[in-house]
C-alpha cells in the first residue's frame, strides 16, 4: 500500500442502499444516532434538488424530468471531518480532508455496519458504493496531462490541441459485471493562476442488486478498496507520485 | 495536447469509453444550467456514491466558467465542503443576478467574517461599473428570493456590493 504526505483524498464515502422490499420508518435515523452519538454527537438536517428523469431518452434531457427535494439526515463526529448520512433505505459514512488511513475509516465502517445490522432488519442489498474523491492541485500554469495522468482525453489531430477543461471518464467491469468502477477526471477551479486543479473520482460499486449478502459485504468493501487502490496508482504517473511525496 | 487555465466560458470536452455508452444511463449526470443531479427515474437511488465534494466543485466550476473571481479559494473550498447547500445557494443567487444585471457585472466569491468565533459566512460580491439607486434595489430583490432558504441551511450567504469597479 503506497502511501503519500500530501494526500489528494478530499473525501472518501461508503455506501449502503437498501432493497426496495427494505422494511424503513422514519425513527431509523434516530436509532441509528442513538447508537452512534458516542462518534457522532451533532445532528444536521440536510437537503438537495435531483432532477428525476422518467423518460426514455439516454441523454440529459429536461423533457419528462421532475424535481424532487430529498431531505437526509446526517451525524457529524466532534471535529466535524466524519459523518454518518441517512435517508431513506440509504447509508453512508463519509470521511472527508485529511483522510488518515484505510484502517482507520474502515474501523468506521465496521462500526456503522454493525449498528445498521442491529437496526435494520436486511439481507442484502441494492447497491454498495466505495467512492475516493482526489483533489489534486500542480502547481504549473499549462500541463500537458499525459505527464502526469494515465487516464486523459485523446485529441485528435484535427482538433484544437489547447483545451481550458476536460471531463474524461470510463467505467471498469470487475467480478464478471457483478461490480463496476466509474472513473472520471475533470479540470476544476484552481487556488490561484498559476495552479492547475483536477478531481480524480473513483466510484467503485456494487452493480449486480442482491449479489453480496449481508455477512460478505465486509469483505466486498475490502476487495473494493484494494481495486479502487489500484485504479488510483493506474491513473497516475510518477511525476504525479513525486508531488504527492510517497512516504518511504 | 496542452491543458491550461483560462478564464473561459468554453464547453468542456466530454471523452466517454464508446463501448459503455449502454452504461451511461447508470452515470450522475450534472446539468450545467442548474446545481442538480441528473438521475434516471427507474435508479434514482442506485447510481453514484453520494459524496459532498464533487457538489461543492461543480459549483466552483460553475464560478470559474463565469468569470468570477473566487478569493482565497482553498478557505472558500473549506468553507463550502462544511456547508455545500451555501454552495448550491449561491449559484442559484448568481444565476439571479445574471437575470438583473447586464453582462458588465462581476462577481467576487470570498469569505467574509465578522471577527467572532464562528461567524465566518461565504459572501458575493457583485461589482458594476456605475453605481446607481437601482443597484442596491436589485441587490435587495434578489436578497428577498433566498433568504427564507437560508433557514434550514447550517451555514449564511451573502450577496452584497464593495461599490468597487469590475477588475
Amino acid at each position: 500500500m503506497v502511501k503519500y504526505n500530501n494526500s489528494p483524498i478530499i473525501e472518501a464515502a461508503c455506501e449502503f442502499l437498501f432493497a426496495g422490499e427494505t422494511e424503513w420508518d422514519s425513527a431509523i435515523p434516530g436509532l441509528i444516532y442513538s447508537e452512534a452519538k458516542e462518534f457522532f454527537p451533532n445532528r444536521e438536517q440536510r437537503s438537495r434538488n435531483v432532477i428525476i428523469n422518467s423518460s426514455q431518452q439516454k441523454a440529459p434531457s429536461l423533457e419528462g424530468a421532475e424535481i424532487k427535494r430529498k431531505e437526509y439526515t446526517i451525524f457529524l463526529n466532534q471535529d466535524k471531518t466524519m459523518f454518518i448520512k441517512v435517508s431513506e433505505r440509504s447509508l453512508s459514512i463519509n470521511q472527508s480532508s485529511p483522510y488518515s488511513t484505510w484502517d482507520e475509516f474502515k474501523k468506521y465502517i465496521e462500526y456503522i455496519f454493525n449498528i445498521t445490522n442491529k437496526v435494520i432488519k436486511f439481507d442484502s442489498f441494492q447497491r454498495i458504493g466505495l467512492r475516493y474523491v482526489n483533489l489534486i492541485n500542480i502547481r504549473e500554469k499549462e500541463i500537458d496531462p499525459k505527464s502526469y495522468f494515465e487516464l486523459y482525453p485523446s485529441v485528435g489531430e484535427r482538433l484544437p490541441q489547447e483545451t481550458v477543461s476536460f471531463i474524461t471518464g470510463c467505467i471498469f467491469p470487475f467480478s464478471n459485471e457483478r461490480d463496476a468502477c466509474r472513473v472520471q477526471l475533470v479540470t476544476r477551479a484552481p487556488l490561484d493562476e498559476n495552479t492547475m486543479s483536477y478531481t480524480l473520482d473513483i466510484d467503485y460499486s456494487l452493480v449486480k442488486p442482491r449479489s453480496v449478502l449481508a455477512d460478505q459485504t465486509l469483505n466486498w468493501i475490502e476487495n473494493a478498496h484494494n481495486e479502487v487502490e489500484k485504479i488510483f496508482e493506474g491513473c497516475i504517473t510518477d511525476a504525479l507520485r513525486e508531488v504527492f511525496g510517497e512516504v518511504k | 495536447m496542452r491543458s491550461s487555465y483560462k478564464e473561459s466560458t468554453a464547453s468542456n470536452a466530454f471523452v466517454w469509453n464508446p463501448s459503455a455508452e449502454e452504461r451511461t444511463k447508470k452515470v450522475l449526470f450534472i446539468v450545467d444550467s442548474c446545481s442538480m443531479d441528473f438521475r434516471d427515474a427507474n435508479e434514482e437511488d442506485s447510481l453514484a456514491t453520494s459524496v459532498e465534494s464533487i457538489r461543492v466543485e461543480e459549483v466552483l466550476n460553475y464560478f470559474r466558467d463565469i468569470k468570477a473571481i473566487i478569493e482565497e479559494p482553498s478557505k472558500v473550498r473549506r468553507y463550502l465542503y462544511r456547508h455545500p447547500e451555501i454552495a448550491e445557494l449561491s449559484r442559484f443567487v448568481a444565476e439571479q443576478v445574471s437575470r438583473h444585471f447586464d453582462s458588465s457585472v462581476q462577481l467576487c466569491l470570498c469569505i467574509s467574517d465578522d471577527d467572532e468565533p464562528d461567524s465566518e459566512y461565504l459572501a458575493l460580491f457583485l461589482r458594476v461599473p456605475n453605481y446607481d439607486d437601482s443597484v442596491m434595489d436589485r441587490i435587495r430583490k434578489i436578497r428577498e428570493s433566498y433568504y427564507d432558504l437560508l433557514n434550514d441551511m447550517t451555514g449564511w450567504f451573502l450577496l452584497t456590493t464593495d461599490f468597487s469597479s469590475p477588475r
